[in-house]
């Protein structure tokens, strides 16, 4: 009686995620123009206005995407039968719905979500974390509890974070400069009397990093984004990777906060030719310092896998995680966060496409997260090889 | 269509399914009162001496209960609600309203304009077994997760077949569903020279593997505390203790021992454990124990070991109640916790939370509870 109940709701549910699935399909269709308008203001694609829009249309129909990563994979610039190997953006309705069903349960997410939380179980699971001094709330005197815990880490500025905050966002920086406390967001700096907290923000001690990293901008902590996966046989792989970094003096390196993001090639642990930031503009070297990014050898790449792969056992039970990893001062790699679902696209753009990997492409098939035909056509060629 | 139209349009399909199904519940539950009336095992009286109320008001109360609940009020006699001269209904929260208090409560952690859910926390076992033992607070440790072919063993992180069982030589553990409640698919796991024990019954690795939920976790086995043992040493007698955090603080709202009986080795009120209270001033247990609606009626002695509950004091209760108060600042994300914690010789160890514990055994011990429980757990708000 029970099982058939739940077999009702399980029934009931699966009709309302596929409706919930078809409803967002169709509000993606009419953001098509829009897509198409951004793409042609970029002055690097020279499709012909049919081309685009024939090419756009394909990516929605054929390939069951939404094509936002035409613009960010320069996809004019590669060849039609290469675009089955690129995955897409993970927010999209064929890939979240298997993406959680699979490898990303939405229910676990908080763990990560939760900065505090996330440290709190990362330090006690023993994985390295820059300090967390706690979290204040705006309807506390947390000014005043900036000041004490700046006066007890006196060496070092403070980083406050909104406790569910991404991309960078609302992220301040607190130091003292002159027996004053100041703090500084990406544009302005203001004494702390005159800092408004908006929403509970975690703080955190800035990390020292380490000067192979901070070559690229000594501002900011220039940290590496690692997806890594447990496939159905509990073997951990890389998925991809990059390395973000802060442009000018801005102290946060996300690439929707105006960094630079770099692809890593895993398997010699190097930096790749060109990093993008969020306009599609394209770098060989940092913008700020200059440095090559093609061929730069990741500092401590081997204890930085290592590191990675711990991570991702100690959550069995959350098989794909994006990892942002910082090397600190004598090369340990040390945690920032946990990202329950990192962006795919955007990582496709400087890492080059996911499923070309092959073991990337039979996990992703093994867990069905695989969204349309030609992505399964690529998995079936594997099996007879 | 803008954000905010579509969530109205939302909430009002939301609530027109809530209320339908609540009519239909409602119609489908009355017609279940005659049955629930008439069977011996449901409506015995709790309180024989006492004068009870004619059939017809008895009946009536149980119409006009399901009307306002929709739910058949199970403990009606365990609450005593059939004496003329007993408790009022209006003091019991109906186990509905309490479930959904607690979990529209536990379920929305409101962190300024967002609403999250942090009740993965205490649903998920091996997380829960994971957080407290990365806090270091005393739990069982978990050995291994089965996740329907393989065991993945958390000590060497290797994962094997779920034959390598049969490799090991001594092994004496419990076995759970991963993701279970009320005890259900727990048992006890002994593997000696290949040879495998099921709550000590011979048996094989087939029907292991029928018993085994997926995912599963394989725990170490608990040892009681020795006075806790004597009133039943069959199962491991946990307390349960409820602590909700309101306006900052944390504090104890109420707590019951489960004792197993009749040969069962597990102490869960719902397959026929006996709940009996303890004074959180004195961590003593109360006077009467009391079965589940169909497993039997008061007690005030085990009915195996014939040792009296009144005044029997709960070891290290004191510190299961601090310790219980200072780990839910951990799960600060959850409003209310009930605490399944067993006493062993070394103090408390908590074997689990539950995020939708029911009220209807506390009521039943204590008496009604419902503006204690609305007083105690405020729904949150933006």
């Amino acid at each position: 009686m029970m099982d058939h109940q739940q077999d009702i709701r399980l029934q009931k549910s699966n009709v309302v995620l596929r409706a919930h699935l078809y409803y967002q399909r169709l509000r993606q269709l009419f953001a098509l123009p829009g897509c198409y308008r951004k793409v042609r203001a970029f002055n690097d694609c020279e499709k012909s206005r049919l081309g685009l829009a024939l090419d756009l249309f394909t990516l929605f129909f054929s390939y069951k995407t939404f094509p936002d990563h035409y613009g960010l994979c320069r996809l004019w610039e590669i060849d039609k039968k290469e675009w089955s190997y690129y995955y897409g953006s993970n927010y999209h309705p064929h890939q979240r719905l298997r993406l959680q069903k699979a490898v990303q349960p939405f229910e676990y997410r908080v763990l990560f979500n939760d900065k505090y939380l996330c440290a709190l179980i990362c330090r006690a699971l023993g994985i390295r974390t820059p300090y967390t001094w706690g979290t204040i709330e705006p309807g506390q005197d947390y000014r005043r509890q900036i000041q004490l815990w700046l006066q007890a880490s006196p060496a070092r500025p403070l980083i406050i974070k909104p406790l569910f905050g991404s991309a960078g966002r609302d992220i301040v920086m607190v130091k003292k400069i002159d027996n004053c406390i100041v703090v500084s967001s990406a544009k302005v700096s203001i004494p702390l009397d005159d800092f408004f907290l908006a929403e509970t923000s975690i703080v955190q001690d800035v990390l020292v990093q380490d000067a192979r990293m901070a070559a690229f901008s000594p501002f900011s902590v220039n940290t590496l984004r690692i997806i890594t996966m447990l496939t159905k046989q509990d073997d951990l792989i890389i998925v991809n990777g990059s390395m973000r970094s802060g442009v000018g003096e801005s102290f946060v390196d996300n690439w929707s906060a105006g960094g630079v993001s770099v692809g890593v090639d895993f398997d010699r642990g190097r930096l790749k030719k060109y990093a993008y930031d969020r306009k599609w503009n394209r770098f060989g070297t940092h913008p700020t310092s200059g440095v090559v990014f093609e061929d730069y050898p990741i500092p401590e790449w081997e204890r930085v896998h290592a590191t990675a792969a711990a991570i991702q056992k100690a959550f069995p039970f959350y098989r794909m995680l994006g990892l942002d990893m910082a090397i600190g001062q004598g090369g340990e790699p040390v945690l920032i966060e946990i990202n329950g679902a990192p962006d795919l696209a955007a990582l496709e753009q400087k890492a080059g496409p996911l499923l070309k990997s092959e073991r990337v492409l039979r996990a992703f098939g093994e867990y069905d997260l695989l969204v349309n035909k030609h992505q399964r056509k690529l998995y079936a060629s594997l099996g007879k090889q | 269509m803008k954000k905010g139209r579509r969530g109205v349009l939302f909430r009002i399909l939301r609530g027109t399914n809530s209320i339908l199904e609540r009519i239909w519940t409602t119609l489908v539950t009355l017609a279940s009162i005659p049955g629930f009336l008439k069977s011996p095992a449901t409506s015995q009286t709790y309180f024989p001496a006492e004068e009870r109320k004619s059939r017809f008001r008895i009946y009536l109360d149980n119409f006009l209960w399901t009307i306002r609940h929709a739910e058949i009020n199970e403990c009606y006699f365990v609450y005593g609600l059939d004496r003329k001269h007993g408790s009022k209904g209006e003091q019991y929260i109906s186990c509905r309203e309490g479930m959904n208090l607690i979990r529209k409560a536990n379920s929305q952690a409101w962190t300024g304009a967002r609403a999250t859910d942090y009740r993965c926390l205490c649903k998920d076992k091996f997380v829960f077994g994971e957080y407290l033992a990365a806090l270091s607070f005393p739990t069982p440790k978990n050995l291994a997760i089965y996740d329907g072919s393989r065991l993945l063993w958390l000590d060497h992180g290797d994962t094997m077949g779920f034959e390598s069982l049969l490799d090991v030589d001594q092994m004496d553990i419990f076995c759970k569903d991963a993701l279970g409640a009320h005890g259900c698919n727990v048992f006890s796991l002994k593997v000696d020279k290949g040879r495998i024990y099921i709550d000590g019954m011979e048996s094989t690795l087939d029907e292991l593997r029928k018993n085994m939920q997926v995912p599963s976790l394989l725990q170490e086995r608990l040892t009681q505390h020795p006075k806790m043992a004597e009133i039943y040493p069959g199962s491991i007698n946990t307390l349960r203790l409820v602590t909700v955090l309101s306006e900052g603080e944390i504090a104890p709202f109420g707590a019951f021992v489960k004792f197993g009986t009749k040969g069962r080795r597990v102490d869960n009120w719902a397959s026929g454990g006996l709940a009996v209270g303890v004074n959180l001033e004195t961590g003593k247990l109360l006077s009467t124990g009391v079965y589940r609606p169909g497993k039997g009626g008061f007690a005030v002695s085990h009915p195996e070991s014939g040792i009296h509950f009144e005044g029997f004091e709960i070891p290290f209760f004191r510190k299961a109640v601090e310790q219980a108060t200072r780990l839910h600042r951990f799960f600060y994300g959850l409003v209310s916790i009930g605490w399944d914690i067993a006493i062993t010789p070394k103090g408390p160890v908590f074997i689990e939370g539950n995020h939708g514990w029911e009220i209807w055994a506390m009521q039943a011990i204590v008496g009604g509870l419902k503006s204690e429980l609305r007083r105690a757990i405020p729904l949150p708000h933006p």
